[in-house]
């Protein structure tokens, strides 16, 4: 079963009067699939960097299973799998490398797993991570984060530079694990297309504020999943 | 862990060692006549020691040079612990210069007016060796805390805010690199005990050690 996380009164803000968000209050149970959805700079990395504990809230509380991330609850980040594009890995490590090092930091870390995703997302153990695309190179840290068997996985928009056949292996992967294992996803992304038929949770965030989080369902009020993009893209257009 | 690390380091930095020990071994077969030969040592040692500064730090944005602060506090690791390997990892690149920096005394008097002659002569033992590591470990801090500091400063909305802020951040380091030398320098010229300038670049070391570690931890 996956991670729960709760969110009250949720506020931060940077250089003393740069509020970028502003009390939210939603809670994120274990085994939802959330897409957090946004223009840029709405604060979807912020609230994913706040999940994560690199940063401390300003104001209320953000607890990830009972507790406050930012007070470095480490042993917890055991099952949290973290990907994002501002991760990278020195270009002079092959796949193996970088595989084999962060293999050490889990103790769930499973061989089994890694060789499957390996096959799924094409990756040769021996190529020079120099060498990659930013595409491919995100799928080795999908691999890597992937066969830690997470509880909660929060994805700060990868998918962007994933080819057509590599973001579908991808949201493929993490739809599978979502039924399968009941882990939780939090996903911030940009791009909507096929979003519906993989997420459970929706939430939109405008200039830092919650305008809308809910099940999917209610988000489509009984229209067709190919209305998705085109009902978020409305919302934000118009302002909310 | 911290060997997990360091072997990495080791690895990735495979060519610059043994470039290191090549030019050390052929400076001392041909040129150890020559004092200048350990003055040029002293400074290829120190360069040495900074170029992976900006690895053992992380960056905050997308490079492929050096593994980004947002992997690293993200694993299931301590993040004072891995603070600390981090000190660590960069201190090994120091080794070099520190080892020099201790042996140059004993068998070189001389040494005291190429590079360290601010220290007094016949200064006691021991704490000359101990004021060379909490040298290292404040300018070890202060190259950490300087691309750290320029993060944030590029955040700021103007470039007069910016300005100031790298000025502050630049007469802060001169400040703290002054404080030390003069305390040194006090020892030598007005004869006050040995201790006075450990007490100083103690203090001034562990201040710098105190802050960079919170700005690392909360930099992203």
């Amino acid at each position: 079963m996956g991670f729960q996380i709760d969110i009250q009164n949720l506020g931060y803000q940077i250089l003393k009067n740069r509020q970028i968000l502003t009390d939210l209050n939603l809670q994120i149970a274990p085994g939802d699939f959330l897409a957090v959805l946004g223009e840029n700079g709405a604060g979807k990395t912020t609230l994913l960097d706040l999940i994560l504990g690199f940063r401390k809230p300003s104001q209320g509380t953000l607890k990830v299973q009972n507790e406050k991330p930012y007070q470095d609850n480490w042993k917890s980040r055991q099952e949290i799998a973290y990907l994002s594009e501002k991760v990278d890995i020195p270009g002079d490590w092959t796949v193996d490398d970088f595989l084999k090092f962060n293999e050490y930091f889990y103790t769930r870390y499973s061989h089994e797993i890694e060789a499957k995703y390996l096959k799924v997302f094409r990756v040769n153990r021996m190529d020079r991570l120099g060498n990659m695309s930013a595409g491919e190179i995100r799928r080795v840290q999908i691999v890597a984060a992937l066969s830690i068997e997470p509880k909660l996985i929060v994805v700060d928009e990868i998918t962007a530079v994933l080819d057509i056949v590599g973001r579908r292996h991808f949201m493929g992967v993490l739809r599978d694990l979502n039924r399968e294992t009941r882990c939780t996803i939090v996903l911030a992304t940009n791009i909507l297309e096929d979003l519906a038929d993989h997420i459970t949770h929706v939430m939109l965030l405008r200039k830092g504020v919650v305008k809308t989080f809910g099940p999917l369902a209610a988000f489509l009020g009984g229209a067709d999943a190919s209305a998705f993009s085109r009902t978020v893209a409305d919302l934000l257009e118009d302002g909310l | 862990m911290i060997y997990h690390f360091i072997k990495r380091d080791f690895i990735s930095h495979r060519l610059p060692w043994a470039i290191l020990v090549m030019g050390t071994f052929f400076s001392l077969m041909f040129f150890s006549y020559n004092h200048l030969i350990y003055l040029g040592l002293l400074y290829a040692y120190l360069l040495f020691a900074m170029s992976p500064m900006g690895e053992m730090t992380g960056a905050k944005w997308r490079s492929q040079h050096v593994m980004s602060r947002s992997y690293l506090l993200a694993l299931p690791v301590d993040r004072k612990a891995l603070f600390a390997v981090t000190q660590w990892r960069a201190l090994i690149f120091f080794t070099p210069l520190i080892a020099l920096a201790f042996i140059l005394p004993t068998f070189l008097p001389e040494a005291q007016r190429i590079y360290i002659n601010f220290i007094p002569k016949n200064f006691p033992f021991g704490i000359y060796h101990v004021l060379v590591i909490l040298m290292v470990v404040w300018l070890l801090n202060s190259m950490m805390n300087l691309p750290l500091g320029f993060e944030r400063v590029w955040a700021y909305p103007t470039q007069q805010k910016r300005m100031i802020a790298y000025a502050r951040m630049i007469g802060v380091f001169l400040f703290e690199l002054f404080l030390i030398i003069l305390s040194c320098m006090e020892t030598y010229l007005y004869g006050s005990k040995p201790i006075f300038p450990l007490v100083v670049t103690g203090f001034v070391a562990f201040i710098r050690f105190y802050l960079t570690r919170r700005s690392w931890l909360t930099s992203l």
